[in-house]
């Protein structure tokens, strides 16, 4: 009788651990629909992304053994950004066969099926239900969706924080540390914010590795500055950003649901006197600082974003709702928003830039020539084999200043021989010109400055015209571009 | 014969009174005052004939698409099943309208239980200077949106001892949260009265809490989900709703002190500080959650986050439920000096103020809005441009004038006032305002060439606005093909 009281009671068990197991699956499932989504909402041949083409061009050359200098930035140059994203999707392109693109796809699911896992591994010590709720916050997040979906430096070194991050938690530290060297191949900043995170966890939680930690912390940043000088990489910071850039329903490219970060600031009034939490919300809100002037850092930040949200959620569904129906409407209009975010971001995907036409224009340009453009533009023209005037890679730049200024003249001058000669002193043969330029990006009016040159003045020939492209041809004296 | 209370006939009459007085002006005229109503018109007709609201619009900016939400077209064509559509566009938001009578008098009854008084507030509430004229003769959203909102607000109150109103709010809110982006108001009202609680040491109800989480979740998904593209195109210009740069001074004009007076209104002005002080001074639960829709109103307005006419209309009806408090406050003082009949005294200054301040100039103010309605010449006009303009023509009217071109004259217009994701909006409007009021025929028809404009509506507002357009005498390029109001049609 006992045995099989015994043999229920194990049973009921098993069913219930696997049950727990299934729910984790379904999010699992969901975050692969999610990262897969993405490339049967964009209709465009072209991937979405713009320092993900950067990272295109190089890993093409690294693979073709063509990259001994940048020669397509800024006219050419002799730095790079941080490679190590660019050397494994070299090495593995090589390796199997398939092209970098297709690489990056893989490469980057693998990644976000990854750090799902590992996030949830991470959270081992929590309520289950909450485990499952903040992962399926974190899938439907839209830094989530484009970390792993679109080309970019930062989805291999966020895995390996959480890779670390977990075999820290766990003891393994001899592993811990044998991943941590991956790490200056990603760049001084990443290395630095990690490490820093990993030190202040340290020193709060487990104070007897903290003295180790920092050790191992000031070799890896000497390793990385070794790295950045021996190879010629330099730090590649961010873009700057404004509050409302943080919320991705607003649009901006990455970014949270706005009903997470709601969340968040709730949980602040249910947790601001719990000791417990306070380590993830003061990390939370340096990150969220220093992150309007280093955007990627956004990506980290979402990490932390979704656990506080999974948090307040977790308050809300467990609190004792003195009216159940509004309680149960308030905890399905959260779950709408967060899913809605996630959805309509999903949607979105066929309007991030590039375009198609932006590759069918930029063939009318011959490879090698030097183009002036926004440099917001810069990667797409050098992934497409011409040479930028400027591009968004700022860092290492001597006469970036001169640039800046030089750029601003020639948009803004209607003065033929002074456009002219700035043209000629940067060997500017091109000029490419899409839709923001025109509205707003650059110019607001339509007479405006080059704009009005480039009607008028003979030494302009028109090559391309479309409603979102603009490509003209600068005639030199002689005639010839 | 109903066995009503005495108080219940006052209010039915003053309901009455509100409601007939408004049906005088606005069947003094066909037209509507407001070019928006014709847009309302057309997007409840399109409901009517297809069964779907509209999302392309092919009129509008000579044809784009439109987001808005369509729940108030909805509940219009709900009525146009029963009367005639054109009956239910002048009757239906004047009927919505009129009810805040009975809810501000419901309110009032709850912050003071006082029927005398809240009959006043009643009556003061119906002839709310701001709210008579800009819901008068127009299918303004607003008709039902100010209503509702103060029911929500009425419902808070009496959950203090009625928990069963709980299903009432949540209803009420689904509809509201739906109808308009102005409702993110009350969600930031509960918010100041949140505060105003906390910081009396005032423990809030915790079904009020919840609701208040409820309500602001609801508005904040609602308004993501119908302004989405809006959202994503306009990012936090928004909030302006694409205006043109140059039409903005006319929507966000200041407000100062004597405008607040003269279209709020005297008493509600006087007696509704004078009831916040002494409620905060008494620390009255029902004026904290009056004063926080006070408060988030003025907030928006000194922002610039609402227009003044709107954030004034919701000043308006909370500034006359929290004047009963000072109201109250002033007989008792009265009563505590030597003069004689008090009762008379009070009731002969109040009623006389009433008279006075708030219908005097809602009926004048009435009388004016009435005259700046379409005449029948205009309809007139806009009927040769229907019947014998040529089928998808463009027409040029002034901004004011889009719709009504829309509606009545069935062709596309250049602009009209829904600016939200309307394709270069600030260009479109220097453009009509430069065809109108230039001097260079060569300008003006290379911007009708821009916008491919086959007729000019001239009307008389328009003449009056920008003065006589002189290359109009040329005869080669502008024909005139209806006398008065003039339409023209471009001929180079």
């Amino acid at each position: 009788m006992k045995n099989a009281l015994n043999e229920c009671i194990s049973n009921q068990q098993f069913i219930r651990f696997y049950a727990k197991k299934g729910m984790f699956f379904l999010v699992l499932l969901l975050c692969i629909v999610v990262l897969i989504l993405p490339g049967f909402f964009r209709l465009q041949n072209s991937s979405a992304g713009d320092d993900g083409y950067y990272y295109f061009r190089i890993a093409n050359q690294l693979k073709d053994n063509t990259l001994a200098r940048d020669e397509f930035s800024f006219g050419g140059r002799n730095n790079f950004l941080p490679l190590g994203w660019a050397y494994i999707l070299a090495g593995t392109s090589y390796f199997s066969g398939l092209d970098v693109e297709s690489v990056s796809r893989i490469l980057l699911f693998l990644l976000g099926i990854g750090s799902l896992i590992l996030f949830y591994l991470i959270l081992e010590n929590y309520d289950h239900n909450f485990r499952l709720i903040t992962s399926s916050i974190l899938v439907l997040s839209p830094a989530f969706i484009y970390l792993f979906s679109i080309n970019n430096r930062f989805a291999f070194p966020v895995f390996l924080t959480l890779l670390i991050f977990y075999l820290s938690l766990n003891e393994r530290y001899l592993l811990a540390v044998l991943f941590s060297l991956l790490i200056p191949f990603f760049g001084f900043l990443n290395l630095l914010f990690v490490g820093l995170f990993f030190l202040s966890y340290f020193f709060y939680k487990k104070k007897r590795i903290f003295r180790k930690t920092l050790f191992i912390f000031f070799i890896l940043l000497l390793i990385s500055s070794f790295i950045n000088f021996y190879l010629n990489w330099v730090v590649g910071l961010g873009v700057e950003l404004s509050l409302l850039s943080f919320i991705s329903d607003f649009g901006p490219k990455y970014g949270f649901s706005f009903f997470t970060f709601l969340l968040v600031c709730f949980g602040l009034l249910f947790f601001w006197r719990k000791r417990d939490y306070a380590f993830f919300y003061i990390t939370g809100i340096i990150l969220f600082l220093i992150s309007f002037k280093i955007d990627w850092l956004i990506f980290y930040l979402n990490f932390i974003v979704c656990f506080l949200a999974g948090l307040s959620f977790l308050k809300l569904y467990n609190r004792k709702w003195e009216s159940s129906l509004v309680g149960k409407l308030t905890l399905w209009i959260l779950v709408c928003g967060i899913v809605f975010s996630g959805v309509s971001y999903l949607s979105q995907f066929d309007n991030f830039k590039p375009n198609d036409e932006l590759f069918i224009a930029l063939d009318e340009i011959p490879n090698g020539a030097v183009v002036l453009s926004h440099y917001s533009n810069g990667y797409w023209l050098e992934y497409s084999g011409k040479k930028t005037f400027m591009d968004p890679f700022f860092s290492g730049v001597s006469d970036l200043n001169e640039r800046k200024k030089d750029a601003n003249d020639i948009f803004y001058s209607k003065d033929i021989e002074k456009t002219k000669n700035l043209l000629d002193k940067y060997n500017i043969e091109y000029i490419f010109i899409d839709k923001d330029m025109r509205n707003g990006k650059v110019w607001t009016k339509s007479e405006e400055g080059l704009l009005f040159l480039l009607e008028v003045s003979p030494s302009f020939e028109s090559i391309y015209k479309s409603d979102n492209f603009m490509i003209w041809r600068y005639l030199k004296e002689n005639g010839t571009s | 014969m109903l066995n009503l209370k005495r108080e219940t006939w006052i209010l039915i009459a003053i309901f009455f009174l509100v409601f007939i007085s408004r049906l005088f002006f606005i069947f003094q005229s066909p037209t509507f005052s407001d070019d928006s109503a014709y847009m309302t018109q057309r997007y409840t007709e399109n409901i009517v004939e297809t069964g779907e609201s509209l999302k392309y619009d092919p009129l509008s900016y000579g044809g784009r698409n439109v987001i808005y939400s369509p729940i108030f077209d909805y509940i219009l064509w709900f009525f146009g099943l029963f009367i005639p559509l054109s009956l239910v566009f002048k009757i239906i938001p004047q009927l919505f309208i009129s009810s805040l009578v009975i809810i501000v008098y419901l309110i009032a009854k709850e912050v003071k239980s006082n029927e005398v008084l809240a009959l006043i507030a009643a009556l003061l509430s119906g002839f709310i200077p701001i709210i008579f004229l800009e819901t008068l003769n127009s299918i303004s959203i607003y008709s039902l949106i100010i209503p509702l909102m103060f029911y929500l607000v009425y419902i808070m109150i009496k959950l203090e001892r009625d928990d069963t109103l709980i299903l009432h709010f949540v209803i009420f809110s689904f509809l509201l949260a739906a109808l308009h982006p102005s409702v993110f108001l009350l969600p930031l009202a509960l918010i100041f009265y949140f505060m105003f609680m906390v910081s009396e040491s005032f423990s809030v109800k915790t079904v009020k809490k919840e609701l208040m989480f409820f309500l602001m979740f609801l508005v904040l998904l609602f308004q993501f989900l119908i302004y989405k593209k809006a959202f994503l195109e306009h990012g936090w210009d928004i909030i302006w709703g694409n205006i043109p740069a140059g039409y903005i001074s006319s929507y966000f004009s200041k407000v100062t002190i004597l405008d607040m007076l003269y279209k709020v209104g005297v008493l509600p002005i006087v007696f509704g500080f004078v009831g916040i002080i002494t409620g905060f001074y008494r620390k009255k639960e029902n004026i904290f959650l009056l004063s926080g829709v006070i408060m988030s109103t003025l907030l928006l307005l000194w922002l610039r986050f609402i227009e003044p006419k709107i954030g004034l209309m919701f000043l308006g009806v909370a500034l006359t439920v929290v004047s009963i408090n000072g109201l109250d406050y002033f007989y008792n003082y009265l009563l505590k000096t030597k003069i004689k009949k008090v009762d008379k005294v009070f009731s002969f200054i109040l009623i006389s103020g009433i008279i006075i301040f708030s219908i005097i100039p809602s009926f004048m103010g009435a009388y004016s809005t009435m005259q700046t309605s379409q005449t029948e010449e205009d309809i007139s006009a806009m009927n040769w441009v229907r019947t014998d303009s040529s089928e998808g023509a463009v027409v040029l009217g002034d901004v004011d004038e889009g719709s009504f071109i829309s509606e009545y004259g069935n062709r596309k217009n250049v602009m009209d006032p829904n600016f939200l994701l309307a394709p270069d909006a600030s260009i479109r409007f220097d453009d009509i305002t430069t065809i109108y009021s230039t001097k260079s025929e060569t300008k003006a028809l290379d911007l009708m060439k821009k916008y491919d404009i086959k007729y000019m509506y001239v009307s008389d507002k328009t003449i009056e606005k920008y003065g006589e357009i002189q290359y109009l005498e040329d005869e080669k390029c502008f024909k005139r093909m209806h006398k008065q109001p003039a339409v023209y049609k471009i001929l180079c």
